[in-house]
């Protein structure tokens, strides 16, 4: 079984911060692709939800879309 | 949050409607107003039956009636803003009203429509399934049948004009389900002129740094926060340096 705890915790930071900023899981799937997010959005909410795991980019990248679109929302 | 764009679940909208699964406006028009026709002819004592679409503000979107009448007291009705079709779509359950002449739930509209001669009449919402098979139908519209006599309905015709309801809501779906994809090509338009920016960017500069992908999204990243600009304009900036600043 391969583990990696740096994807892992990474995954677990993106999916409190995505809770806390309350986002619509399609808006900000579609916000992750129009980023180059290559990843599915059930793949996208699979991951939030800790059962699916992304490669290292998508996750920068999901990091960041969750970023820009929480910000957003508070202006 | 009131904000809502459902943009990923009706993606696959914009490919049926590209691969043309989608029905044509003139055909829903048409088949539309053949049911409103075939109520109008099949509930005795009706003058007119009429359907119409509703948008989540409750304003009427489009219309498919037998005749003026009904395209008259429907008109009345999203004037006033309050009337039984509104009613039946915001409840989700058919709106009844045996005399308009002693019904005091819409006393203006009641008031109008009996001046049009109309005495009696029925709308029923339009149901389509929730598409996740879990929450509850969604209201779209309603459909009405309207008469010249007080008490020209009963139950039987509500169960009627219900059935008939339910393949008109089908075909309407269908329409609204166009429309939304015509929506969504233009967000998707953006998002894919962002998308290829940014991966141009990228590889950028990955050749000018020598760094990896990874490498290069996170230089990106680090200077979209820290300038607080989105990550495609700092991919902009990059590919096009005489608008923005300095590139590396």
């Amino acid at each position: 079984m391969s583990v990696d705890s740096d994807g892992e915790a990474q995954r677990d930071r993106a999916g409190k911060a995505f809770r806390r900023a309350e986002l619509d899981v399609d808006e900000l799937w579609m916000h992750y692709f129009s980023m180059g997010g290559d990843a599915g959005a059930m793949e996208t909410e699979a991951y939030l939800h800790g059962s699916y795991m992304l490669r290292p980019i998508q996750r920068d990248l999901l990091d960041h879309a969750i970023y820009e679109l929480g910000n957003d929302q508070k202006e | 949050m009131t904000r809502k764009q459902p943009v990923a679940a009706e993606l696959p909208e914009i490919f049926a409607r590209v691969t043309g699964l989608l029905l044509t406006e003139p055909v829903v028009d048409r088949a539309v107003t053949n049911i409103a026709r075939a109520t109008h002819q099949s509930l005795a004592g009706s003058v007119g039956a009429g359907v119409t679409l509703i948008d989540s503000e409750g304003r009427p979107t489009s219309t498919a009636s037998t005749n003026s009448l009904v395209k008259e007291a429907d008109r009345l009705q999203y004037e006033l803003g309050d009337g039984p079709c509104l009613s039946a779509w915001a409840s989700g359950q058919a709106v009844r009203v045996d005399d308009l002449r002693e019904d005091q739930r819409w006393p203006e509209w009641s008031k109008a429509g009996g001046r049009l001669g109309l005495l009696s009449c029925i709308s029923v919402p339009l149901l389509v399934p929730d598409l996740t098979g879990t929450g509850e139908p969604e209201p779209i519209g309603a459909m009405k049948v309207y008469s010249d006599q007080p008490h020209a309905f009963d139950e039987r015709s509500e169960e009627v004009l219900s059935l008939l309801a339910g393949p008109a809501a089908l075909i309407l779906t269908n329409l609204q389900a166009r429309e939304r994809a015509a929506r969504l090509s233009d967000i998707l338009k953006d998002a894919l002129h962002s998308r290829s920016a940014i991966d141009l960017a990228k590889g950028v500069l990955m050749e000018r740094l020598h760094v990896t992908e990874r490498g290069a999204l996170q230089f990106m990243i680090t200077r979209a926060r820290t300038q607080g600009i989105a990550l495609s304009r700092v991919a902009q900036g990059i590919l096009d340096p005489t608008e923005t600043d300095r590139t590396p």
